[in-house]
């Protein structure tokens, strides 16, 4: 091979690798997925005042905060705004008895065990991984929910850094 | 030519643009909320509840953990007389029964090919009451007859009345390994036609005549946990305080101290004459002794007169004598399956006669209490009914759970009678031998999936629930016959329940509620049985008189039919699949057996002498024939055998359409006698020689611990027991009084400062003196962890994932005297969780290392999978993903959620089930306290019988492993290494001199 070639192909390939990784990890654009009902946290918790425990009720007893059950939404919606797009695709699901499929927004891989309750009893506030929800028409991610990440608050915090403590 | 340099900068660079491929980007994840949410379920927190085992009659109280609306583990119920918290490997193992691949996913229906059809469950009821509305209205009676598993209360009273409603009352109980010979024994001896309740936890002494009580006999985890109070209370100057006697070293018998070889058929005149020496050396107490037909009936029993024919010496019957009177009450049991041939009664009546003499009837033998066991059909009951059904009697036949086709011996030609009742209905989960003759197949749930209710004696009544959604389209029995009477004018108008679960209900009102002394309200009374798991009510003592027993006590020459020159065969339950029940569940499978190690297989065992004798190698392939049958099967040499006999166990195979099954369907009921014994109307067991011919074929039979004997070129890979034969794993009682300090022996100084364990140092202590090789942690791991099965060959390779096994340390047994030293030692092998542990520097990614809690930790996600570790392990305790193992489905509904399911590429052991360590302290700080003693418990732990496991918090003063770390039967496997493990074993007390003094 000719020595420009060789300084070319790596050359080429290192940008094709930058461009590859700020398309892949764009830097300001948080993920937000659309959802099969686009449901807005603003209107609910803003304007009507909900508070995160009343649909994520498992979040101070169980390691999965949970996400409402059809029920709970019918609990209002059976009559409030029931004449609007989004209750009108909530109230299909109901009638159909099919489990609304939300995509997750803040997911970690499945070789971490994350423990809400643990974390809701230390005090930590939805806000502080979760960011502004209450301002969030549409949710998305804010925090990178990496490692690093949640090693930086443990260490401030003082809580376990033990690898066990999360990975078994 | 391109330089190094420059292939190497190439290389690196477009390796890293292929890493591009990784990156994936966002892995999109559905979150599935609930409809409507049921009460008292919180997603990430299971749900118990309390029901029975029915994997064996026994019916040991369980507690079925639930995960989301799926039992993911099963656990013994602590507040249930039976089983006390514990099961055994079987119990561990039905979470596998319930999600069987292979279990019948609806009813089927046997069409004109022959084959089995699925249908919907109206046509099969349509097809049901067709068949039985004709019986109504021939006014024909006894025309329908139900052959099943034993059942009791609701559901009993249901059937009976349903078949009554169709004018017949022929409903036989079948349990493969019944207990006649002992019932008629009890009838004859003390007038009571029912099984003595047996107490060893209170015998000082215990004789076993065959009677396998740790593995299958009557209720083994209840005997094992009263045998571990028995050994836990012995003398410390005499800790041998367990004799077996019998023809083959089941694990029952490796636990003894010592093993009594017996000629087949011996066993009678053996008891008789310990009876006799008692007698004459006075030990007998009055008011046996003094009865008069006694010393009559044992006078032609004299030591000195059967030493020939049963080989035991004058010395030692009279050391037995001895020692069943010394220290009373002792206990003598019977004979198990295996020495239940024409002299199953006479030895029953003389090992009763044995217990009256030494006066253990009232203490350890106990009147009163009728176990569920009494009301089993004798097999001559069996063969009545098939008599009935070739003489066409029989119109439709109902088989509820059972295999009788496979269990009942081959040339009864029950087969054939079944081929001859027009209409077969059977309820059974699996395709079997016997669900091939079946008509119409209507699935009954999985007892975890079913309310129901069993008494395994009278006294306890256990509640059974449904722990989960029924799996596939079956429907409970009961449900079934309530279903189906409504469908039939005539039964309609008494079968008003429309659901079992309200009859059930109804019945414990009437029959428990009602009667009890006191009056509760239903309201308080149903949640209090529901969540103890039944109603437990302890049976007064009934008090007993000895009868005279001389003209039922005909010891007569044993028959067995065969050639002359053949061997005694001798067919024993398997102490994982029973009768072969859960042949399909492959955790069973893969665990190996605890006498031979082995795994995957069915075999034939048979003395090292006999194979010199005939050449026979291990694995070699030999057919065995008797004039009932024959089969071919592998040969495995055991000495734990007497040379006169040759070795089976009992459902390892069938040859059905069962996926985990051994593909060489080997059935030992084919070789056995189809004649009922006269006396008892039993299965005579023990009842033919048999010819042992090779066939030249070989068949290399896997074991995962080699022997270290010389094995043939085929033989495959097994590993080394971790301890060296002569290791100090042993402790006699002159030892004890200067325990070793292990400190100042083995405490070099030591390179690196000792860790700190700030708050927890979690320690384990594993009693090798209780420890009996159940195996039953094993599975319980394999459960818990997610601990994948490897199957036949890659085991064969070595690369079986337990986490946990249990070693076989048994040296050869000697045969100088008639007293045989046992000898074994069942090692439990986990990971060691060393201070020192060499698995730890070598790792390059820092994936393994010890954390500030004392654990030898492992990260999935960091191992690279280099497998140093594990090649620096000296106790071999790590196992490395080869594949990613995946299971067929529904299987994969068991796996825990709380234990990352682990890929190929990556390493795993024990983690003292860190799991369950994380969800303790989150409990805790939940609570706001300090974590207890005992609120962690690993699963090995928790489900052991014997209690032989202790785990806990070394920091904790209080704790039981504080207390026993500094015990003096303590030591550390391979302690030499300085490798400081965390688990500390405790050495198994052996006896100081030999049995008898000469």
């Amino acid at each position: 091979m000719s020595k420009s070639l060789l300084l070319v192909v790596p050359t080429v390939l290192i940008l094709v690798l930058a461009a590859g990784c700020l398309w892949i990890f764009p830097q300001e654009e948080a993920y937000s997925p659309d959802q099969p009902i686009a449901f807005d946290h603003k209107v609910h918790v803003t304007d009507f005042g909900i508070q995160c425990l009343y649909c994520h009720s498992y979040a101070d007893r169980s390691p999965f905060a949970g996400v409402p059950s059809v029920e709970r939404c019918m609990g209002c919606h059976l009559i409030v705004a029931a004449q609007t797009e989004g209750v009108k695709t909530l109230n299909g699901y109901w009638q159909r008895g099919e489990p609304i499929p939300w995509i997750k927004v803040n997911v970690l891989p499945r070789f971490v065990h994350f423990n809400h309750e643990a974390h809701v009893r230390a005090e930590v506030d939805c806000a502080q991984c979760h960011g502004k929800v209450e301002n969030m028409s549409k949710l998305s991610r804010v925090s990178s929910l990496t490692m690093g990440w949640c090693l930086e608050c443990h260490r401030q915090e003082e809580a376990s850094v033990d690898c066990l403590t999360c990975h078994y | 030519m391109i330089k190094r340099r420059d292939f190497l900068k190439t290389v690196g660079i477009s390796g890293s643009a292929a890493l591009l491929d990784a990156c994936t980007g966002e892995n999109s994840e559905t979150l599935v909320p609930y409809l409507v949410p049921p009460e008292d379920i919180v997603p990430g927190v299971p749900a118990y509840y309390t029901t029975s085992c029915r994997e064996c009659p026994a019916g040991c109280g369980m507690l079925a953990k639930t995960r989301e609306g799926r039992v993911i583990k099963v656990e013994g119920n602590p507040r249930h007389p039976i089983g006390r918290g514990k099961l055994c490997i079987r119990g561990q193992a039905s979470v596998q029964s319930l999600y069987n691949p292979d279990r019948f996913q609806g009813p089927q229906r046997r069409n004109e090919q022959g084959g089995l059809e699925p249908i919907e469950w109206d046509q099969a009821k349509e097809l049901l009451v067709s068949r039985l509305n004709p019986l109504l209205s021939e006014g024909a009676s006894q025309k329908v007859a139900w052959l099943g598993r034993l059942m009791t209360g609701s559901m009993e009273s249901l059937v009976r009345q349903w078949l009554g409603a169709l004018g017949s009352d022929r409903l036989l109980f079948y349990e493969t390994f019944q207990y006649e010979a002992l019932r008629r024994a009890s009838e004859i001896a003390f007038g009571r036609l029912e099984l003595p309740q047996y107490h060893l936890e209170e015998a000082q002494f215990l004789l076993s005549f065959g009677a396998d009580f740790l593995e299958t006999w009557r209720s083994n985890v209840e005997f094992t946990s009263a045998f571990q109070q028995m050994r836990s209370s012995r003398p410390s100057n005499a800790p041998d305080n367990f004799v077996y006697l019998g023809n083959r070293l089941s694990l029952t018998g490796s636990n003894a101290d010592w093993w009594i070889p017996l000629r087949p058929g011996t066993e009678v005149q053996l008891a008789l004459s310990i009876a006799h020496s008692i007698l004459d050396q006075g030990l007998a107490v009055e008011t046996a002794a003094s009865q008069e037909w006694v010393r009559p009936l044992l006078a032609p029993y004299s030591p000195q007169s059967t030493q020939e024919s049963t080989g035991v010496e004058v010395s030692t019957v009279r050391e037995l004598a001895r020692r069943l009177c010394e220290k009373p009450p002792s206990l003598a049991l019977g004979g198990g399956i295996s020495a239940t041939g024409e002299q199953a009664v006479p030895l029953e009546l003389a090992v009763l006669l044995l217990n009256a003499l030494a006066g253990n009837i009232g203490k350890t033998v106990r009147f009163g209490t009728p176990s569920v066991l009494d009301r089993l059909a004798s097999y001559q009951e069996i063969l009545d009914l098939a008599q009935e059904m070739n003489e066409d009697k029989i119109q439709v036949l109902f088989l509820h759970h059972g295999d009788p086709v496979f269990t009942l011996p081959t040339s009864s030609g029950f087969a054939q009678a079944l081929d001859n009742v027009p209409f077969v209905v059977s309820f059974s989960s699996l395709p079997d031998e016997t669900t091939a003759h079946a008509d119409l197949i209507l699935p009954d749930h999985h007892f975890l999936e079913s309310w129901g209710d069993y008494s395994p004696r009278s006294g306890v009544s256990t509640i059974q629930q449904p722990a989960m959604q029924p799996v596939f389209d079956t429907k409970a029995t009961a449900d079934v016959l309530l279903s189906t009477a409504q469908e039939m004018e005539e039964l309609a108008a008494r079968f008003t329940d429309s659901t079992y679960a309200e009859r059930l209900r109804s019945h414990w009102d009437a029959t428990i509620r009602k009667t009890l002394d006191e009056e509760i309200p239903w309201e308080e009374f149903w949640p209090d049985v529901l969540t103890r798991g039944g109603h437990f009510q302890e049976q007064p003592l009934l008090e007993v008189d000895l009868h005279n027993i001389s003209e039922h006590l005909q010891v007569t020459e044993e028959t067995l039919v065969g050639p002359e020159e053949g061997k005694s065969l001798l067919l024993y339950p398997s102490p994982y699949f029973f009768d072969g029940r859960n042949v399909n569940n492959p955790w069973l499978h893969e665990i190996p057996d605890p006498t031979t190690q082995l795994v995957w297989d069915s075999w034939v065992e048979v003395h090292p002498e006999t194979a010199r004798e005939l050449a026979l190698a291990e694995g070699d392939v030999v057919e065995l024939t008797s004039p009932y049958g024959s089969l071919t099967a592998p040969v495995h040499l055991y000495d734990g055998l007497h040379q006169d006999v040759i070795a089976m166990p009992l459902g390892r195979a069938k040859s059905a359409d069962l996926r985990y099954a051994s593909k060489e369907g080997v059935n030992p009921m084919q070789l056995i006698s189809p004649e009922p014994a006269a006396d008892s109307g039993s299965v005579l067991w023990r009842s033919v020689r048999v010819g042992i011919t090779k066939t030249g074929a070989r068949h290399p039979l896997v074991s995962l611990q080699s022997e270290g004997a010389e094995r043939p070129e085929d033989a495959l890979v097994a590993i080394q027991p971790v301890e060296a034969p002569d290791a100090a794993q042993r402790i006699r009682p002159s030892e004890l009084e200067a325990p070793e300090a292990h400190s100042q022996e083995h405490g070099p100084v030591d390179y690196y400062p000792p860790h700190e364990h700030p708050d927890h140092q979690w320690s384990m202590v594993i009693d090798l003196d209780a420890c009996t090789g159940c195996n039953a942690c094993a599975a319980a791991c394999y459960a818990e962890n997610n601990v994948p099965v490897v199957g036949r060959e890659l085991c064969g390779h070595g690369r079986e994932m337990s986490w946990l096994r249990i070693e076989r340390h048994q040296k050869p047994l000697i045969r100088e005297t008639d007293v045989v030293f046992t000898d074994r030692i069942s090692l439990p092998v986990l990971c060691q969780h060393c201070h020192n542990a060499p698995c730890e520097p070598v790792c390059p990614v820092f994936a393994t290392y010890h954390n500030p809690e004392g654990l030898n930790a492992q990260v999935y996600a960091r191992c690279v999978g280099t497998r140093y570790c594990s090649n620096n392990c000296p106790y071999k305790v790590r196992r490395f993903n080869w594949h990613t193992f995946t299971v067929p489905e529904p299987l994969q509904l068991q796996l825990n959620p709380d234990v990352t399911t682990r890929t190929a590429g990556v390493m795993e052991k024990c983690t003292f089930c860190v799991q369950r360590i994380q969800e303790g302290k989150n409990r805790a700080r939940c609570e706001d306290r300090e974590v207890g003693d005992g609120d962690v418990t690993p699963a090995c732990a928790q489900t052991c019988p014997t209690d032989a496991i202790v785990f806990g918090d070394l920091n904790d003063p209080v704790s039981r492993v504080s207390q026993l770390a500094g015990h003096p039967r303590n030591y550390h496997i391979l302690e030499q290494l300085n490798t400081r493990p965390a688990v500390t074993y405790l050495k198994k007390l052996v006896p100081e001199k030999p049995f008898t003094e000469e």
